[in-house]
């Protein structure tokens, strides 16, 4: 799925969150949304999964405005908070069938899938519990289990590297984003983490203050920046004194 | 539409059991992951069943009349209407479940549809209560076999009446109406069950004097009133009450409609205000220069430069404004120790507003009280019922501003578990207690004040004397006074959790029975004359206080683990 954001203007009262953010991602990609504390990521996430709606500018998946009105293309995207919304008084396995029904993804068969996902992140023994009893990895990862299994043509994670899940979690989410991208699903994702992005991305997104300062492959940013072994820790300290 | 797929869903979890079973260490693992079962469930659902249809068959025994006994089964019901209208409203305004179901692509429309559809199911129990209640009347009035069908279908109707008004109240009233009206009836059931030594033939009088006048005025009661058709000498022309009945269920749906149209999902956020400088300083000051130059030392930003100001001018030092806002906020602030003042920021963030909830209250006594003179120049006959209803609004007031815990208690979820706010600011139990038991204490001259005037109309009510009104207004007072050392006991017991060996359970029974003496003590004590009356008010007192001291003890002697375990119990 093509994605397109055409002078995307968000603002909360005085504060622009985001300034008139223009980016076209082609699809098959993972990358990285970069930037300080309340430059905009999330507010961009959160413009393109339909929860925030940009007051100028237009969302386009596949030269097809999107609004939150168009359940069909919410369809094709699924948004994984730093917090998942999930429904904490129901089990594991329940909020993951609510995911696949809305996403029409409960297909016979899909559940040994899911079964294959919930052995993979150690999430059998408390499938049944309510998720509101579960550690906050373990919550996370099962939000994760039903983004995976689902499989949409967008993935939208907001900080998925400090949701608590454990390394073992951690790799097998890489693992099935680097599948995922392999199949041409793109996976935008937040994070502050500099030594995961220069591992986990195909493309550098950096936002500040709600303007894209940068949206390149980490080789081309490497290319232009004077320390070459810190090249993201430049950029930033660049953006925080007031540079570009 | 549906939410999920049973179906789906069962399959999916007949593997993982199956998975399950094939590892003894998933096995062990999933065992000790096991939560606990319901258990209280079922007693509810049967409470909720039996005791609706014994009050209609106590009144039934009592007044011999079934207008009367209906006439209970229509307050029982509209209350249920009340508290059905609440349900939905909560549910469909629970940030928490909503959040989840706006993030999924799903029409809004479909999302109302499938709470309701929960709420609908849920109300199947009213169903079971009224089909009981009437069939239990039918068998005592000797009602012949072949007019069951008859009963049922009066129980049907009125079933579905029960929940049309629910969604009349939910989209045409307000819900600070609503939330009043429910708590007063609940309030004046309260203090009828307690009181019922005294008020009891009042309450049977009215009852029979008026019960066909409540099942025509209260729409619960149309369908009831139905069913005197099947009573031997039946009154023929209640059956044109199907026609009301057939349009106040058909505009029900008008009203789904509206709250229908009212529900849509709605961006909501937080941010700073706009930085705002007033004309006479330059725009281009510093923040310091600001600080400098604003004229009355206060904050002349409005946006995120107020806090750099409020550091740099070093006001957060200051003592707050509050204590100006009244005597009992004066005395309060004076009585505090320097740590107490520390603490009274968690507790009240932006103070506490004693005089001005009394204020509201007294505005409230007053108009319960012109309320009632104009019902007794107007209905005579329903004076009692206004006053009683009127009074237990103020009494539920008195007791909620007493009460007020603010914001410690408040049980903030953290890696699933439900931890209260005070944990984080490591307030202990003592200075937090003995704060609260001084806005009690601050408050109590407003209490007494009420008190003796509820005491002075109900005594004139009922012709007794002014010692009776003293006597009334105190032990009244003191006994909302006892309430304090109670609900500090809930809150602190509600965000802990006792994992010991002592067992929880009979910390609850305890509770439960220290309560219960209570309120009976309490209840008996207010309402009964003379040196009994004193001895059981003193008698709810100590047992409020000692309740205090030992869950106090118990506190500090069992080292409770001071979170909570979320239960579920919740609709989605």
């Amino acid at each position: 799925m093509k994605i397109e954001l055409r002078g995307v203007l968000k603002s909360y009262r005085s504060i622009r969150a985001l300034d008139h953010v223009s980016l076209e991602i082609e699809p098959g990609q993972i990358i990285s949304l970069l930037g300080a504390n309340g430059a905009g990521k999330t507010t961009l996430l959160r413009c393109l999964c339909g929860i925030a709606s940009p007051e100028k500018g237009g969302i386009y998946f596949d030269n097809e405005e999107f609004r939150r009105a168009r359940t069909d293309l919410r369809r094709r995207l699924h948004f994984l908070p730093d917090f998942p919304f999930q429904f904490f008084q129901q089990s594991v396995l329940r909020n993951i069938a609510i995911v696949m029904r809305a996403f029409e993804a409960d297909t016979p068969g899909s559940e040994v899938k899911i079964l294959e996902l919930l052995r993979e992140f150690d999430l059998l023994p408390v499938s049944l519990r309510p998720v509101g009893t579960l550690s906050r990895g373990q919550a996370y990862k099962a939000a994760l289990v039903a983004m995976i299994a689902i499989d949409r043509d967008l993935w939208l994670l907001d900080e998925p590297f400090a949701s608590g899940m454990d390394p073992h979690g951690i790799d097998a989410f890489k693992r099935h984003a680097r599948a995922a991208a392999a199949r041409g699903r793109t996976i935008l994702y937040s994070t502050q983490l500099l030594d995961v992005v220069e591992r986990f991305s195909d493309r550098v997104c950096v936002i500040h203050k709600g303007e894209v300062r940068a949206f390149d492959p980490l080789e081309q940013l490497r290319e232009r920046a004077q320390d070459k072994n810190n090249v993201l820790g430049e950029m930033f300290r660049q953006l925080r004194e007031g540079g570009s | 539409m549906k939410l999920y797929s049973r179906k789906w869903e069962r399959s999916l979890r007949n593997a993982v059991r199956a998975e399950i079973r094939k590892s003894p260490s998933l096995k062990r693992e999933f065992q000790q992951s096991k939560g606990r079962r319901k258990r209280s469930r079922v007693l509810a659902i049967f409470g909720g069943i039996v005791i609706p249809a014994a009050l209609v068959l106590l009144m039934e025994q009592k007044t011999h009349q079934t207008a009367a006994s209906l006439a209970v089964l229509t307050v029982i019901l509209f209350l249920g209407s009340l508290l059905g209208a609440a349900t939905f409203d909560a549910t469909l305004h629970n940030v928490e479940a909503l959040l989840p179901m706006f993030s999924l692509p799903i029409e809004d429309e479909d999302i109302l549809s499938v709470y309701a559809r929960e709420i609908f199911k849920r109300h199947l129990l009213v169903l079971v209560i009224v089909e009981i209640s009437l069939t239990c009347l039918a068998a005592k009035a000797g009602i012949s076999l072949e007019f069951l069908p008859g009963v049922l279908l009066a129980g049907v109707l009125t079933w579905l009446m029960e929940m049309a008004v629910a969604l009349h109240i939910l989209a045409w009233m307000r819900k600070p109406l609503r939330s009043a009206i429910n708590a007063a009836m609940i309030c004046g059931v309260f203090i009828a069950f307690i009181s019922w030594k005294l008020t009891g033939q009042f309450v049977v009088a009215f009852f029979t004097d008026h019960g066909q006048f409540i099942n025509l005025l209260v729409p619960n009661g149309w369908a009831l009133a139905l069913y005197q058709v099947l009573l031997p000498n039946p009154q023929w022309n209640l059956l044109l009450l199907l026609l009301p009945i057939g349009l106040f269920i058909a505009s029900a749906l008008y009203s789904y409609w509206v709250i229908q149209r009212r529900f849509s999902y709605m961006e909501v956020h937080w941010s700073f205000d706009a930085d705002v400088v007033p004309d006479l300083i330059p725009v281009t000051a510093s923040v310091s220069d600001v600080v400098r130059l604003r004229p009355d030392g206060k904050p002349v930003h409005l946006g995120e430069h107020a806090i750099e100001e409020v550091i740099l001018a070093r006001q957060y030092l200051a003592e707050p404004a509050w204590p100006k806002r009244g005597f009992m906020e004066k005395w309060f602030w004076q009585w505090l120790n320097k740590r107490e003042k520390a603490l009274v920021d968690i507790v009240f963030p932006d103070g506490p507003t004693f005089s001005a909830s009394w204020l509201a209250i007294l505005n409230i006594l007053a108009g319960t009280i012109v309320a009632g003179l104009l019902v007794r120049i107007i209905i005579p006959a329903a004076e009692y019922c206004a006053m009683g209803i009127g009074f237990a609004s103020v009494l539920l007031f008195i007791l909620l501003a007493l009460n007020r815990t603010g914001m410690p208690f408040r049980i903030v979820n953290n890696s699933g578990v439900g931890i209260s706010v005070y944990v984080f600011f490591g307030a202990g139990f003592n200075e937090l207690a003995t704060l609260l038991l001084k806005s009690a204490v601050v408050q109590m001259p407003a209490v007494f004040g009420m008190t003796l005037v509820i005491s002075a109309v109900l005594v004139k009510f009922f012709e007794g004397s002014a010692v009776m009104i003293l006597e009334g207004g105190i032990k009244a007072g003191l006994m909302i006074f006892a309430t304090r050392f109670l609900v500090t006991i809930y809150r602190f017991a509600d965000g802990t959790r006792e994992g010991g060996r002592f067992k929880s359970g009979i910390l609850l029974i305890s509770s439960a029975i220290l309560l219960f003496m209570f309120l009976i003590a309490g209840g008996a004590g207010v309402f009964l004359p003379g040196l009994g009356g004193w001895l059981l008010c003193a008698g709810a007192f100590l047992d409020a206080v000692v309740a205090f001291y030992f869950y106090r003890w118990f506190y500090h002697m069992r080292g409770f683990d001071l979170m909570r375990i979320p239960r579920r119990n919740r609709l989605l």
